[in-house]
């Protein structure tokens, strides 16, 4: 995807952005009293600057397609980086149920194989070792209680 | 016993001495690391920083901040891919010179030029940081304000490419730090009823997301990300320079020490930077300009030493002013808040004895990164070769354990996974990240200096333009817009230019 059409997607997330905050901002007091500020004024400030640039970024984007401008384009999204967030999200969900440590094993050995990981001895005492470890570093060496599942 | 020897005997003490020479190695093994950036080494040591005495938790961050620097250009010289964004410019010439056979030559000389140029920068901070605390005691809510906005329009000028899109940055940050309770009523704001919400986003917690994730992101899913292979030639001799050499640096070092030392004052200017304009005042410098790219020592020393002055005058606005000059001194804003201390002017005159403290740690970490460097190059450098199938889910892990350990909430975990992926959003639609972050910490000041003043003088605008604080800092926040407006376009030209060569 080109640059400038990059620039017209942002423009109008951020657009629609800005009128949202907006919007909820102005459902609070704008005054405290008179001539004084309140809670509103500053967001409905943002609100009003993130709509203004939007409108500079779509127009910036629409002249860029007019020139043709031309632009390296950068792999950030892939099915890859699906997986590896929607893992990440389960492991998160799992933490307070079964703990750091047993939520820890699988969401460890899921990056290392995505890692290309294929000795699976150091994956499984990666896997098991590595979450135990941090687990027990945390709680003794830091004082900070990770996590931990119930029952344990 | 004054404040200035309180704070030698602070930063002096043993487990702050230990501290700092734990995060130097960390900071040398970090930087080394392609692909892995300074910011994102702080945040993954910080959860461990959390139950550390202030002192000791600070002494370790800095260590690892001033090493980063210094072990960016390892990698740079050995395999011509900086570990840090700041070594690139270490690159042009020392891996040429490895490339001869002399890469002990060349490390031994990044690393002394990076010890000057830390020094001369500890130097500026030593001599500067109390006298602009002592000035900004003097400024009132309106040049506050004034010195605040000045402080995130040379942000977004510096360190986005386009300033539009630096400023859309910087007002999404702005829009998130307005949830939570107003600073100044206590009106809740966009909190949905969620009380997980009412104390606002914790931006570490985002900062962990917007750069961790995406890093990991990158390293794992991007099968270009540059890795070195287990052929990387980790062998080196000579590392200690001749005197000759020494002498041949002095020119070199005499320019990019000050350079990095002044641009690292600048919010966002930062360590690239200071290393590109280094390089290039070195080559003008020079008496035979034509050597530099073919592995001159001049092309190693210049951008090295002012990469590592970068730490110290950034380290300048973050203590006197609670200004950051880039997102690693937002993450030592970060650390200290966690131990209730605030950067700024009053720190120096409520706790000045922390404040030299930490001056002096910056001392201690030159030295250390000196020594354990010099030293301990050989066994460091092997590090390159090291499996990453391992490092990657540890770091994945250790992001979770920061953002949970804030607050011991799990609130916190799923709102740094969320920050992760608006850091992915943002970086595929080519936005920068880093207006976003200084923005988060420097939101809340600049919402309620601005609501104070216009408080104080009911609403009339003039109050910041009667201050010549005030008129100053506006001053310099719309020449650094101007410039940024007139440098884009050149900029936009010369890339075009450069597709369009298929460069």
């Amino acid at each position: 995807m080109t640059m400038p059409t990059k620039n017209i997607i942002a423009a109008v997330i951020f657009a629609a952005l800005g009128i949202g905050y907006g919007l909820l901002a102005s459902g609070l007091p704008d005054r405290a009293g008179i001539g004084i500020p309140g809670p509103a004024f500053f967001p409905q400030l943002i609100a009003g600057f993130i709509v203004f640039l939007s409108l500079a970024l779509l127009y910036k984007g629409i002249s860029g397609l007019v020139i043709r401008e031309k632009s390296a384009d950068k792999v950030v999204f892939s099915a890859k980086a699906a997986i590896l967030l929607a893992w990440f999200a389960g492991f998160i969900f799992l933490l307070p149920y079964v703990g750091f440590m047993i939520a820890g094993v699988p969401f460890f050995a899921g990056l290392m194989l995505m890692c290309q990981s294929r000795r699976w001895l150091q994956l499984f005492l990666g896997a098991t070792a590595i979450p135990i470890i941090l687990f027990i570093i945390f709680r003794d060496g830091f004082h900070i209680l990770l996590p931990n599942a119930p029952w344990l | 016993m004054g404040d200035i020897a309180l704070g030698f005997h602070q930063a002096s003490q043993f487990s702050s001495l230990i501290a700092t020479a734990v995060g130097v190695l960390l900071g040398l093994v970090v930087g080394m690391i392609p692909g892995m950036t300074i910011s994102t080494g702080i945040i993954i040591v910080l959860p461990m920083t959390f139950t550390m005495a202030p002192d000791i938790s600070i002494a370790l961050l800095l260590g690892l901040y001033v090493a980063g620097m210094t072990g960016g250009s390892f990698s740079a010289i050995l395999l011509n891919i900086p570990g840090t964004p700041s070594a690139s410019a270490t690159a042009i010439d020392g891996f040429p010179m490895a490339e001869r056979g002399e890469r002990g030559r060349a490390l031994g000389i990044a690393i002394i030029a990076s010890f000057m140029g830390g020094l001369f920068s500890f130097g500026c901070l030593y001599l500067i940081s109390p006298f602009l605390a002592d000035l900004a005691l003097d400024f009132q809510a309106a040049d506050l304000f004034t010195l605040v906005f000045f402080g995130l329009t040379v942000i977004c000028s510096f360190a986005a490419k386009s300033l539009v899109k630096g400023l859309l940055s910087m007002s999404v940050g702005l829009m998130i730090i307005s949830v939570g309770q107003d600073p100044m009523m206590g009106t809740a704001r966009f909190t949905f009823g969620d009380p997980n919400l009412l104390s606002g986003i914790h931006f570490l917690t985002a900062m962990i997301g917007l750069f961790a994730i995406p890093q990991l992101v990158e390293n794992i899913c991007v099968p270009d990300t540059p890795t070195p292979t287990k052929n990387t030639k980790t062998e080196v001799h000579g590392v200690l320079p001749t005197l000759r050499d020494l002498k041949r640096m002095l020119v070199p070092i005499s320019i990019g020490a000050p350079i990095g030392s002044f641009l690292g004052v600048l919010p966002g200017a930062g360590g690239p930077i200071a290393a590109f304009i280094s390089y290039d005042y070195a080559k003008k410098a020079s008496k035979d300009p034509d050597a530099f790219g073919t592995g001159v020592l001049e092309g190693i020393a210049a951008p090295e030493s002012a990469n590592n002055a970068v730490t110290g005058g950034a380290l300048i606005p973050m203590m006197t002013l609670g200004i950051p000059g880039d997102p690693v001194t937002a993450i030592l804003i970060g650390a200290l808040l966690v131990h209730g201390l605030a950067p700024g002017p009053l720190l120096f005159l409520e706790r000045a004895d922390f404040a030299y403290g930490l001056i002096f740690s910056f001392f201690w970490a030159n030295i250390f990164n000196l020594v354990i460097a010099l030293a301990g190059i050989g066994t460091l450098i092997k590090i390159l070769a090291a499996p990453r199938v391992l490092m990657m889910p540890t770091i994945a892990l250790l992001c979770v354990i920061g953002s949970y350990a804030l607050r011991n909430s799990f609130f916190d975990v799923w709102v740094m996974l969320g920050f992760g992926l608006i850091g992915l959003i943002m970086k595929w639609l080519n936005m920068p990240v880093v207006p976003l972050l200084l923005a988060l910490v420097l939101g809340r000041p600049l919402e309620e200096h601005l609501r104070i003043a216009l408080t104080s003088s009911q609403g009339d605008l003039t109050v910041f333009i009667t201050s010549p604080y005030s008129v100053f800092f506006l001053g310099l926040a719309a020449l650094s817009v101007v410039w940024s407006l007139i440098l884009e376009p050149r900029r936009e030209k010369a890339k075009n230019l450069k597709l369009a060569d298929g460069v």
